[in-house]
């Protein structure tokens, strides 16, 4: 029994089993403990991953209704029906375990994070950047503050909840779906990572723990104030090393290096101007964005390890880091 | 800038809303297939074809049914709350009417309550906020709890409001609101040390609101303050006071000459 087991989970998908592994564990965590009733699932928590899902649904629903009927006479009602709600729940089970996984990111911070680690880390890190910079790096930032630029900054600090969804409903879209799913992995494999990193370093950011030594307001208009209130409100606490503002950006443009090699360099541009944001907007200390450039290689290159490994569902990561041209004639 | 509270709620009703018309679009999708499907089969299986394609209608039929009356109701519900905090009880009136005829909630039949309430209807406005709270076995919103709470309070039944002002205060809308009536009600059975308890954290804040002026007012006049007692009243003009705020004001400003 326990082979049949075993044998089954090992021919599932890697992102299957860590999707349901981490929620059967922490299941077994809040129903065991006082947690369970302070437990909270926010719409915001899913919100973003299921933007792309509703769009590929709608999609698939309207290509149904303009589609023109295939023989469907000839089969029997219920493989009919089987055939009409395949494609949907394709689309479901493949980016389902993201779902679950980005939820359970948010509702494990909300609910755990300084339970399991109540020293925060941020006389640490504030210290590392003080030897590196001789002072804060927001603090020194304070003479550049501009309305303009905040706002600036606000909106690319914001863009990054887009970012991924773009890049993975795009690959979803163009039928690429096993690297679809090597980039959603190589996020998966970051953000445990990072969720690792927040249980053992939680730190709040250098906006309240150096609060009382700003002397300048970042002036940002009304585009600044909605953001940061919703960030403010969306964002898990304690999530500062590393900064995964970046650190995902930054996996992304690897895979764009992969695969869409002139989107490289705008990418990684877009990685500078998300580490400025990070810092200027007072989000993250600059070690927090020095580790986003050593998470981001490992979680590649680990995320690609295991897929080559994983005896399901494999992918072989030269085929898809190198997919064969296509025929023409 | 809108409260977490709003933006929680936003955020649901985003979710709900899209998930409710992403199911009516599946099955108006598979209900025109089918029927399509039906066009083409042959004699045999026409029946079969037909009740399939039937019953599939009929689901997208009842989930847009169910959709459009919900979505209306919460609708007509939203703009209902606009016109009463905008003080057009009438308005709200006829609009929760609206929302509880596209989908009779126990919400909207609490706010319809809160309306006749605060209109003076108490005959007909606290059944219905108590029939909303036994639809919700038992439980009421913070919206209905602060107002029925304020009409007991306003009627000196000081024993039926405090549970439900305090149930009120959880929600931050009302916490404030909440904090200056306990404050007047420490300050009408003359404890103006526990009044200012209550108020120490807000003493700073600045004097917007008439009830807020009378808090502070009083409270200045216990440490012996009249003048600024004095100055804090005359930004307010007792004309615009509704009865309850009048009487309190003019024995106030008895006690400052006094």
């Amino acid at each position: 029994m326990a082979r049949k087991i075993i044998s089954f989970v090992l021919h599932c998908r890697l992102e299957d089993v860590i999707a349901a592994g981490f929620s059967a564990t922490l299941l077994v965590f809040f129903s065991t403990t006082s947690f369970f009733h302070s437990f909270q699932l926010n719409g915001h928590d899913i919100i973003f991953i299921l933007l792309p899902v509703g769009i590929l649904g709608v999609k698939c629903l309207l290509e149904m209704l303009f589609s023109p009927e295939a023989d469907g006479e000839k089969l029997d009602t219920g493989k009919y029906l089987a055939n009409f709600f395949k494609p949907l729940l394709k689309i479901f089970r493949d980016w389902f375990p993201f779902l679950l996984l980005s939820a359970c990111y948010y509702a494990l911070y909300t609910n755990l994070l300084l339970r399991v680690n109540p020293h925060t880390a941020d006389g640490f890190l504030s210290r590392i950047d003080a030897a590196l910079l001789g002072n804060q790096a927001s603090i020194l930032l304070q003479p550049w503050i501009n309305p303009w630029l905040t706002d600036f900054f606000y909106l690319i600090y914001f863009s990054y909840v887009f970012s991924l969804p773009a890049v993975a409903l795009y690959l979803y879209l163009t039928k690429k779906e096993k690297i679809f799913r090597r980039v959603m992995m190589g996020y998966l494999t970051l953000m445990l990572m990072g969720i690792t990193s927040y249980l053992l370093v939680p730190a709040t950011g250098p906006e309240k723990f150096f609060a009382d030594q700003f002397t300048s307001d970042l002036q940002g208009h009304t585009v600044s104030r909605g953001v940061d209130y919703v960030i403010n409100v969306g964002r898990v606490g304690y999530d500062c090393f590393p900064s995964l503002h970046v650190g995902i950006p930054l996996l992304l443009s690897f895979y764009l290096r992969d695969y869409r090699r002139k989107l490289f360099v705008p990418a990684l541009i877009y990685v500078g101007l998300m580490c400025g944001a990070t810092i200027y907007l007072r989000y993250h200390y600059v070690t927090d964005v020095i580790a986003a450039f050593a998470y981001a290689p490992v979680a590649y290159w680990l995320n690609d390890f295991l897929l080559s490994r994983w005896p399901g569902e494999r992918i072989s990561i030269a085929s898809v880091k190198n997919p064969a041209p296509k025929q023409t004639g | 800038m809108p409260d977490i509270g709003n933006y929680t709620h936003t955020t649901e009703l985003v979710l709900g809303e899209a998930g409710k018309y992403f199911a009516l679009l599946l099955f108006s999708v598979l209900a025109i297939r089918l029927w399509r499907r039906w066009a083409k089969t042959s004699a045999a299986d026409k029946l079969n074809s037909l009740l399939v394609a039937f019953a599939a209608t009929l689901i997208a039929v009842a989930i847009g049914c169910f959709s459009m009356c919900q979505s209306l109701g919460k609708l007509y519900s939203h703009y209902g709350m606009e016109a009463f905090h905008a003080g057009r009880l009438l308005q709200a009136q006829s609009l929760f009417e609206s929302s509880a005829k596209f989908w009779n909630s126990p919400d909207a039949l609490g706010q319809k309550g809160v309306c006749l309430l605060m209109s003076g209807n108490t005959e007909q406005g606290l059944p219905l906020i108590e029939e909303a709270k036994a639809r919700r076995k038992g439980t009421g919103t913070s919206f209905e709890e602060f107002y029925e709470g304020l009409y007991y309070f306003t009627r000196g039944q000081r024993t039926n409001g405090v549970p439900l002002l305090e149930a009120a205060s959880a929600d931050q809308t009302y916490r404030w609101s909440v904090v200056k009536l306990f404050a007047v009600m420490e300050l009408d059975g003359n404890y103006p040390d526990d009044a200012a308890k209550l108020m120490k954290p807000f003493m700073a804040t600045e004097i917007t609101e008439s009830d807020q002026a009378y808090v502070i007012a009083s409270l200045k006049l216990a440490e012996g303050k009249t003048n600024e007692a004095q100055a804090i009243l005359d930004k307010f003009s007792t004309r615009e006071l509704s009865p309850a705020w009048k009487t309190r004001y003019e024995k106030l400003q008895a006690q400052i000459h006094n």
